[in-house]
């Protein structure tokens, strides 16, 4: 933040109380009535936007191709100079201050990390410290500290060359080179595009994990809504033009979204979309008749009978499932075998009510083991559990959208009060948009 | 993390950082696999330095027992082509130098934004004037600034400097477009981004279009003598007008070992100056 005080050119006061809150590094940022026009189109690419992103939270940018999403994004950088509006960042006024010298102060991701395939990892990270003229010592610990952070052991890949990394981990560096200076502000352009699924979901959960840690302010541009979801504590569902449909949270877009077009956006499935919005330990589970190795098998079948259940669920000494027998695997057994199941349909309870849908689709079983700290057995999640939190959270989306609390629309709200001085028609439509939220 | 045993060598190996085990299928590669690469790399570049050397030293062999007369033996004294070889290397390199100093500079004004529009039309002119005949390049600008050495060196810049314009911009306009973003918007500037990170991606191209340029010097160098300019032209000249066929003989092979030779040392250039990591 200090980056921006000292060098923005524009004296101002920091107006934003939230980014002094403890714990939040990132910067807030205002679009004030932002315009883009690009010579040669008749309409505009960005269209007097105006848009709060608060501090410290992730803010997702979705829409259709060609809406202006990115657009919007390149403008918070300057690496597209707005044709009108300002650009605020953490209470600075930056439109007129050096590009450069902005840009050097927020973080910049792209699709596949756009890392420099002559430079190593290292000196990829090291590009913004060293033009802000660290020495060579203290870049060098950085990018070790880096490294560490994105989950790539410094030892084995400070030295290597991006083509001798895979797409996950080019990725993973990319963030961590825009990480380098500690920016208050870090900016995503479609960042886990390029790496396949399973990758990605892991590179969206290390990004949480880091900015749970650090508490940047990520704006961050997507095509896939599912993302969005799991990244977003705001989502901007764009129109062309960039025309603001919602801003929400993902659960509010997902139970109660605007207009017809975020309806179409989300598509169908909202229901299961939802899924990626609980986690396990949100949600009731079911006990299990729990056995140990060693156990007669009759002993443990008779209190799965007397407990009515199908199953047993058999752990080590220290709690941690090894196998899940059926009544009938039971009555074929003497005693309790000690060999782990290696296909045991085991989830976390940090773990999205969608991985455990997945888990359990695949178990013979119909359900899954929930296990808690240490691995230790929990209980057991099935799928009438995960369809009741479904219905569940879809009425408290409702209701908490009758609430309407103040505050979840702020960027909204200061769009209205602050368009009094620019296009009428411009803050009729944002305030309309405003209105359609609630 | 801890428990992985990866070897130097298994450093190619991709897969993400969780995934990979330590029983990885790349670790057990041995040290000796990087000589042999090395001297895969290496192979095509000794192999024509031996070949050149061969055949130089069987015309060295030649020449000594061939039955030659007096003016042949005359014009093909060591002495003598000696000061022509040197003549050819002098218009070669005083040609290449300037091109470069033409050529690379224009081809990265082209590409810059300001004139970015004319790029493509260069380009065409590039390749246009890469099919007009050298000798007649040669000749006409004799007939305007004069014969001699400089008429010749001017023609030999005029064409030389074609291929290294081309390739220049050709290697600047290949960099991936999102690099040059992601250097943006780091905050690096566009000079920034233009010394550290276009150039030298485009450094393999451009060096390639040298190399091209150098031999064409070479072979065009030899047209030199038809205005005066010196070099080995004038042995074949002297060949064909007195029918000399060794003279002939001698002149074109060692202009064509002169080239082949220029075309090793680019080469090497190129091997060694070749950014780590592409």
């Amino acid at each position: 933040m200090s980056e921006f005080i000292s060098s923005a050119a524009v004296v101002s006061t920091n107006t934003d109380d939230s980014a002094t809150r403890p714990g939040i590094t990132g910067a807030s940022i205002l679009l004030d009535h932002v315009t883009k026009r690009f010579p040669g189109q008749a309409r505009p690419a960005v269209d007097g936007l105006t848009m709060e992103i608060p501090a410290g939270k992730i803010v997702m940018l979705v829409g259709p191709s060609g809406c202006g999403k990115t657009t919007t994004l390149k403008m918070i950088n300057r690496l597209i100079e707005p044709t009108e509006g300002r650009i605020v960042v953490d209470g600075d006024d930056v439109t007129d201050m050096n590009g450069d010298t902005l840009r050097r102060g927020i973080g910049y991701v792209i699709q596949a990390g756009g890392l420099f395939p002559h430079m190593t990892v290292a000196r990829n990270i090291g590009i913004v410290p060293k033009m802000l003229g660290w020495d060579t010592a203290r870049i060098a610990t950085r990018v070790d500290e880096l490294l560490e952070l994105v989950s790539l052991d410094p030892a084995l890949y400070r030295d290597r060359y991006p083509k001798e990394l895979s797409g996950g981990q080019q990725q993973r560096v990319g963030v961590a080179r825009a990480l380098a200076a500690d920016p208050p502000v870090l900016l995503m352009d479609e960042p886990f595009g390029a790496v396949d699924p399973i990758t990605r979901l892991r590179l969206q959960d290390e990004l949480l994990n880091i900015q749970e840690e650090l508490q940047k302010t990520i704006v961050c541009v997507t095509h896939d809504f599912d993302e969005a979801v799991k990244l977003g504590d705001w989502i901007a569902i764009f129109n062309e033009g960039a025309q603001l449909e919602q801003y929400d949270t993902p659960e509010r877009i997902l139970g109660d979204p605007a207009n017809e077009f975020v309806e179409n956006f989300i598509g169908s499935g909202a229901g299961l979309k939802q899924l990626t919005l609980t986690r396990v330990a949100d949600v009731a589970l079911s006990d299990a008749v729990v056995g140990n190795p060693g156990e007669q098998a009759t002993d443990v079948l008779a209190r799965v009978v007397e407990a009515g259940h199908g199953h047993a669920v058999i752990v080590d000494e220290r709690r941690r499932p090894i196998q899940w027998l059926s009544v009938r695997q039971l009555g074929r057994l003497e005693t309790i075998g000690d060999v782990p199941d290696p296909k045991l349909p085991v989830v976390g309870k940090h773990a999205t009510l969608n991985d455990a849908l997945d888990t359990m689709l695949v178990s013979s079983a119909g359900a899954a083991l929930v296990t808690g700290r240490r691995d230790m057995f929990k209980g057991v999640i099935d799928v009438q559990t995960v369809m009741d939190a479904i219905t569940r959270s879809q009425t408290a989306a409702v209701l908490e959208s009758d609430q309407a609390p103040v505050g979840l629309n702020t960027g909204l709200f200061q769009a209205q009060t602050a368009a009094a001085g620019a296009d009428p028609s411009e803050a009729v439509e944002n305030g309309a948009d405003a209105q359609a939220v609630q | 993390m801890t428990t992985r045993t990866l070897t130097t060598e298994a450093r190619l190996a991709g897969g993400d950082s969780a995934v990979e085990t330590p029983g990885d299928p790349a670790a057990p590669v041995l040290p000796v696999s990087r000589a042999r690469a090395t001297w895969r790399s290496w192979r095509g570049l000794v192999y024509q330095l031996a070949g050149i050397l061969l055949a130089f030293l069987a015309l060295v062999i030649w020449l000594n027992t061939a039955d030659l007369s007096p003016i042949e033996l005359t014009t093909l004294a060591p002495a003598a082509l000696w000061v022509y070889t040197v003549e050819h290397i002098q218009l070669t390199l005083l040609a290449a130098v300037i091109v470069l100093v033409i050529a690379v500079p224009l081809g990265i004004a082209l590409t810059r934004r300001p004139l970015r529009f004319l790029t493509a039309p260069v380009l065409a002119i590039a390749n246009f004037g890469q099919a007009a005949p050298a000798i007649g390049v040669v000749v006409l600008l004799a007939f305007w600034v004069g014969f001699g050495f400089w008429a010749a060196t001017l023609s030999l810049v005029l064409y030389a400097a074609l291929p290294v314009l081309r390739n220049t911009m050709v290697g600047l306009q290949q960099v991936d477009a999102r690099l040059i973003e992601a250097g943006r918007g780091m905050g690096m500037s566009s000079a920034a981004v233009l010394f550290r990170v276009e150039l030298p991606l485009a450094v393999p191209v451009m060096l390639s279009g040298v190399r091209t340029a150098l031999v064409l010097l070479v072979g065009t160098a030899a047209l030199a003598t038809f205005v005066n300019g010196g070099g080995l032209g004038i042995l074949i000249t002297t060949g064909v007008n007195l029918s000399l066929t060794p003279v002939l003989i001698t002149g074109a092979l060692l202009v064509a070992l002169l080239a082949l030779l220029i075309d090793w040392i680019g080469r090497v250039v190129e091997h060694v100056a070749r950014p780590k990591g592409l």
